[in-house]
């Protein structure tokens, strides 16, 4: 290959500081650093230095610190909120609502957060059947508003409060005592738990009580 | 002063087969990437089937593209340019030819193991033992050839190309060897020597100098032989190339712990990982100064030369790269793009523009040369740089959209005190259109491979290769005078043995500061008392989890900021990992964090996860996790219990003798009770047998150690 080798040509002005050593026909410059980049570096290097005084030497910013503050300011926001909007509805307290618009609400909650488990007829698979006479837990409103809101962790179930707004979780339990509960619904789950009769009573042990129901 | 005129030939013959190697890997990396690009969001795409799944899938494209394709490019550029550099042929055609055969052994073997589910679990470093042994070997053989080439040389001084081939090999061999300490347990089986906080320290200042000097110290290496050499211009700078390259190596071994800020890990290291970041954005412009400004008066070339378009975009992704990555190092930018696609898009602008861009231009210039004819088509290799190009705009720009809009998602709460999307699933649907035009810039950048590979071919055929190229110089003599005012630098120029070895101290001493402390200092790990080591049947679900590589989608590591103790649960400390060899963090969160997820909070039932492992489309509806359904198959590996088990206490988990001869009983009454447990859930087909049974243990027992801690 003789056209290898060309010679590296000369720039009368850019290549005033040409050095006299070569390889394999690279030629070098002695150009000196150019004055933005040397700042730059020793900029990075300034701020390096107070960076390490202020989060070594000094404690300041440290991860724990950052947490505090992110959560005290959340808790102060939360309490302004609540101050405007209290929340009227614990477990206890909670009714059973029946208007088509907290009932959609309910049902568009279950059709998004409860169906994987309880199907979308109710019928159960990993979680229990809800339209059998069966229940585990209780079957009034507020035996659904506890176990929607604390969960049952033993069993799977996780618990919604932080996920759900009171209305939300009592809107989804108010649906599925009104859509599911007495449906029998084919194909649905093996029954669990007591036979509850109309009214809430327990009418007689048919199941041995699997979960714990937590005691709020 | 010359002595006399001596011929002597080139070896273009091992420069050939390393050239051909690269373009295949590339091939074969490069569809791989497309594959998982396409699996992230058609999850059907693992046909079902353990080997094309994604765990396993994603490894293998991220080992191909670095140690396959990049490495084979080390290899073509580095033995075409450094005979030329030191005018003398190799030292030994036989050790170059065990280089190259070994390297694409060791690939094979990397590509069969990695699908069959061989892995160590650590990103990057998955390979298991055996190979471990082998890269280092084979990494040895190259060192000692270039070494020895050097001792032998015919040019008084080594260039700057060649300082950084001594920064790459001595970094690389020492980074290799640390990071890969682990006990084998089986011939394809073994454990990491470090757990936890310790592990993910090592590990993150190997993969960070990984990208430092297996993807970047080695290409500016060939920058600064092939730039120079296509646009026909002398070099910028002299200067620059010394302090830029001492100063790159120095910083860049403590950048390491960049990838752990937020993390359980020290705040001083995380300290020292920020600032060393930021320090490193001149070192590396300097890199990319010299680069650009070599094309100083004759920028008018780069319009009618693909080779030099490919260089300019390379050079110029490497600067925006390296200005991105101490950004990114800040801890309030980390906070946002840690564990989001910013990250995925961050490193292709490296690996296609810069790693990509460089080899391309280089074999499109060397090969011409090696076959003694003309490029086949300038017209296709333009084509090749405009569809390249914009295939990484479109690949890139989805995915920095992508990340800022899941972080967004995944931190914001509403006025009542909840997180907006609770359902980390609702933050994945969001960005699936990313997802789908980030495969589309993907596939247009393998298009340009295509034509790439086209043009190569046709040049090849129409040229003659010349497998021994004739060269002359006159031979060294032994007495050199220095030059008058030559400076401190030049010395160490002609003394490479010297050379090495300061570059050996440079590179140590960042490593050493950061590492020594953090396993001597007991106060950097806080203990925890509740922190017990997994249960026989965890330990074998756990490696079940590094098998299928559900570390590539799911971190264990649950950040100190508020939305994410909302969405997990308490944030992690470093006492919680003491007993995991290796630590499994993750970088990337396809899916939700899994460190709590045995816990209360977010605990779902042995039937959930048996049906979500199985289908997670029946349990999570719109999922993209892709189905797992050979661990339902496959039976539990009962009988190497107590030899995993024994290799743990040999690391300093505390099994007893008794512990680990009841292992296999333990074993097996835990599965019967979780199978029974099933059963009772309406699961009939629950085998206690089944590696399902195995994983589904490990993920129950995730998190619940302090939670118990904290219920006391």
């Amino acid at each position: 290959m003789t056209e290898h080798k060309p010679e590296f040509e000369i720039n009368e002005k850019l290549d005033a500081n040409l050095m006299d050593h070569e390889y394999d026909g690279i030629r070098e410059l002695d150009n000196s650093l150019p004055p933005w980049w040397l700042y730059l570096f020793y900029g990075t290097i300034l701020f390096a230095l107070v960076y390490v005084v202020l989060f070594f030497f000094m404690g300041k910013f440290s991860q724990e610190d950052e947490l505090q503050a992110q959560i005290t300011r959340a808790e102060q926001e939360l309490a302004e909120y609540r101050a405007a909007n209290p929340i009227s509805i614990d477990e206890n307290s909670v009714t059973l609502v029946s208007d088509a618009t907290s009932l959609a609400d309910g049902k568009a909650t279950y059709d998004k957060l409860c169906f994987p488990c309880h199907l979308a007829n109710g019928g159960g698979s990993v979680g229990p059947n809800f339209t059998d006479d069966y229940w585990l837990h209780g079957n009034t409103i507020n035996d659904l508003y506890r176990i929607i809101r604390y969960g049952v962790p033993a069993k799977g179930m996780i618990s919604w409060e932080s996920q759900l707004s009171p209305e939300q979780m009592r809107n989804v339990a108010s649906f599925i005592l009104t859509e599911f509960k007495g449906k029998n619904v084919a194909g649905g789950k093996a029954p669990q738990g007591d036979l509850y009769a109309e009214g809430g009573m327990a009418a007689a042990d048919t199941t041995a009580p699997e979960g714990e129901v937590p005691q709020q | 002063m010359s002595g006399p005129l001596e011929r002597f030939h080139y070896d273009n013959r091992i420069v050939k087969l390393f050239a051909y190697a690269t373009i295949l890997w590339g091939v074969v990396g490069m569809l791989v990437g497309l594959l998982v690009a396409f699996q992230i969001y058609l999850p059907a795409l693992n046909f079902s089937l353990e080997f094309t799944t994604f765990g396993r899938t994603r490894p293998l494209h991220t080992n191909a593209v670095i140690f396959a394709f990049v490495g084979n490019g080390i290899f073509t550029g580095v033995y075409y340019s450094l005979q030329r550099l030191l005018k003398t042929r190799m030292w030994s055609d036989k050790l170059s030819l065990i280089n190259f055969w070994g390297w694409q052994l060791i690939i094979v073997a990397a590509a069969i193991t990695l699908l069959a589910g061989f892995t160590t679990g650590k990103e990057y470093a998955e390979l298991e033992w055996p190979i471990d042994i082998a890269i280092a070997g084979i990494w040895v053989v190259f060192g000692w050839n270039m070494f020895a080439t050097i001792l032998r040389r015919r040019e008084r001084h080594i260039y700057v190309a060649i300082w950084f081939y001594i920064a790459t090999f001595v970094t690389v061999a020492v980074l290799h060897i640390v990071n890969s300490f682990e006990w084998p347990v089986s011939f394809l089986k073994s454990y990491s020597l470090y757990a936890g906080v310790q592990d993910a320290i090592v590990q993150w200042w190997y993969g960070h100098n990984a990208v430092a000097f297996f993807l970047t110290t080695p290409y500016l290496g060939l920058m600064y032989y092939f730039v120079p050499k296509a646009v026909n211009r002398p070099v910028y700078s002299y200067k620059l190339s010394i302090i830029h390259f001492w100063a790159l190596i120095f910083l860049y071994i403590w950048a390491g712990p960049h990838h752990l800020l937020y993390s359980s890990t020290p705040g001083w290291i995380q300290t020292l990982g920020t600032v060393f970041s930021v320090m490193l954005i001149a070192p590396s412009w300097g890199g990319m100064i010299n680069g650009l400004l070599t094309l100083r008066g004759a920028w008018d070339r780069v319009r009618d030369s693909a080779v030099l378009k490919f260089f300019v975009v390379a050079i110029t992704a490497y600067g925006m790269s390296t200005f991105e990555g101490p950004m990114l190092s800040l801890k309030s930018v980390n906070a946002i793009s840690h564990f989001t696609d910013w990250t995925i898009a961050h490193v292709h602008i490296g690996a296609l523009g810069w790693n990509g861009f460089l080899t391309f231009g280089m074999i499109y210039w060397l090969i011409p040369r090696l076959f003694n004819t003309k490029l086949y088509s300038m017209k296709l290799a333009n084509a090749h740089f405009w569809i390249g190009t914009t295939g990484m705009l479109f690949y890139a720009i989805p995915l920095y959209w992508a990340g800022f809009t899941q972080y967004l998602m995944w931190q914001e709460f509403t006025a009542e005190g909840f997180l907006a999307y609770p359902n980390f699933l609702e933050t994945v649907t969001q960005i699936k259109p990313m997802y789908i035009m980030r495969s589309i810039g993907g596939s247009m950048y393998f298009i340009g491979v295509i034509l790439f590979v086209i043009n190569v071919v046709k040049t090849v055929r129409a040229g003659s290769f010349i497998a021994n190229e004739e060269a002359e110089a006159p031979a060294l003599q032994s007495t050199y005078v220095a030059g008058h005012g030559e400076g401190w630098h030049r010395p160490l120029e002609r003394k490479p043995v010297q050379f090495l070895l300061l570059t050996l101290i440079v590179i140590l001493i960042g490593g050493a500061v950061e590492m020594v402390p953090a396993f001597l200092v007991k106060s950097n790990v806080p203990t925890i008392e509740a922190v017990k080591p997994y249960t026989p049947l965890e330990l074998q679900g756990r490696d079940i989890y590094l098998k299928e590589g559900c570390y590539n989608c799911h971190s264990q590591m649950v950040r100190p900021f508020r939305h994410e103790i909302e969405r997990y649960g308490d944030y992690s400390k470093s006492g919680e990992y003491v007993y995991d060899h290796p630590f499994q963090w993750g970088s990337k969160r396809t899916g939700p964090d899994l460190a709590r997820e045995g816990t209360a909070k977010l605990k779902k039932s042995h039937s959930w996860h048996f049906y979500h492992m199985l289908d997670p489309r029946s349990m999570s509806p719109g999922s993209i996790m892709p189905r797992y359904p050979w661990l339902f198959a496959k039976d539990i590996d009962v009988s190497s219990t107590p030899q995993k088990m024994a290799v743990m206490a040999k690391l300093g988990v505390p099994y007893t003798d008794e512990e680990i001869k009841a292992g296999t009983d333990a074993l097996k009454a835990q599965a019967e009770a979780i199978s029974a447990e099933l059963k009772a859930q309406g699961v009939k087909d629950a085998d206690a047998g089944k590696e399902i049974i195995a994983l589904i243990a490990y993920l129950q027992r995730l998190g619940t150690d302090t939670e118990k801690a904290g219920k006391e």
